[in-house]
């Protein structure tokens, strides 16, 4: 074998090494770095606040305890299942217990406002999870 | 609690949640900085209220999650960078190999 055909095979593998690596940086991100943020979130305040919502609208604990489950396993395959899951159940639930706490007088308007923040950023990161930039 | 300890603990909060995720916020955007900025403005108009630690709290998660998103954005930046290197260079190859 000649010397440039070893070049040219080598080459070849690594561009095909760099071909697979390319994609695989933004899930790696998704799964290591955004999931546990989101993660973080979920137990320090999306969970909270959804506790706190009215009887009529509060999920489940087996519910929230599956959907941090589908947070800790660091799976980007589960980013539609908690983005539908965040829609059709938490969000209503989240948003009517930052309520309640407001009008209970345990949280105040700006911290409220902080709180329903959470919410947003946390349904901004459920749609870079499944891949929106 | 004073308006610089809060922004010290804020400060903390943040930098101990980025660290354990592994985000670098230094090399986070401007973005993530304004955004930063605003919320740690909310957090202050928020010291003399109740569940002013909830507050804390929840704006510590906010920006992480914002650099966190910062952070995807990156990663992605670099895959389409990376797409674009390995096409040019089997671009290259292709024309090097192929009979004109």
């Amino acid at each position: 074998m000649k010397r440039s055909d070893i070049y040219a095979a080598l080459t070849g593998v690594v561009l095909g090494l760099l071909l697979v690596y390319s994609g695989c940086v933004g899930t790696k991100a998704r799964e290591n770095v955004l999931m546990p943020a989101m993660s973080q979130a979920y137990k320090h305040t999306i969970r909270p606040n959804i506790e706190a919502a009215p009887e009529a609208v509060r999920p489940s604990a087996e519910a929230l305890d599956a959907y941090g489950v589908l947070l800790d396993s660091r799976n980007v395959d589960h980013a539609d299942e908690l983005r539908r899951v965040w829609v059709d159940l938490l969000l209503p639930a989240f948003q009517a217990g930052v309520q309640a706490k407001l009008d209970a007088n345990k949280i105040g308007p700006n911290g409220a406002l902080i709180i329903f923040d959470t919410g947003r950023q946390f349904e901004l990161s459920l749609l870079k999870l499944g891949g929106a930039r | 609690m004073s308006r610089p300890s809060i922004i010290d603990d804020f400060e903390a909060l943040v930098v101990a949640e980025a660290d354990a995720l592994g985000i670098k916020l230094a090399e986070n955007r401007d973005e993530w900085r304004r955004y930063s900025a605003a919320t740690m403005r909310t957090l202050a108009d928020a010291v003399e209220e109740p569940g002013f630690d909830e507050a804390l709290r929840a704006a510590a998660d906010n920006v992480t999650l914002k650099a966190a998103q910062g952070a995807v954005d990156s990663a992605d930046a670099l895959d389409e960078r990376l797409k674009a290197l390995v096409k040019g260079a089997l671009g290259m190859a292709a024309r090097a190999i192929l009979p004109r």
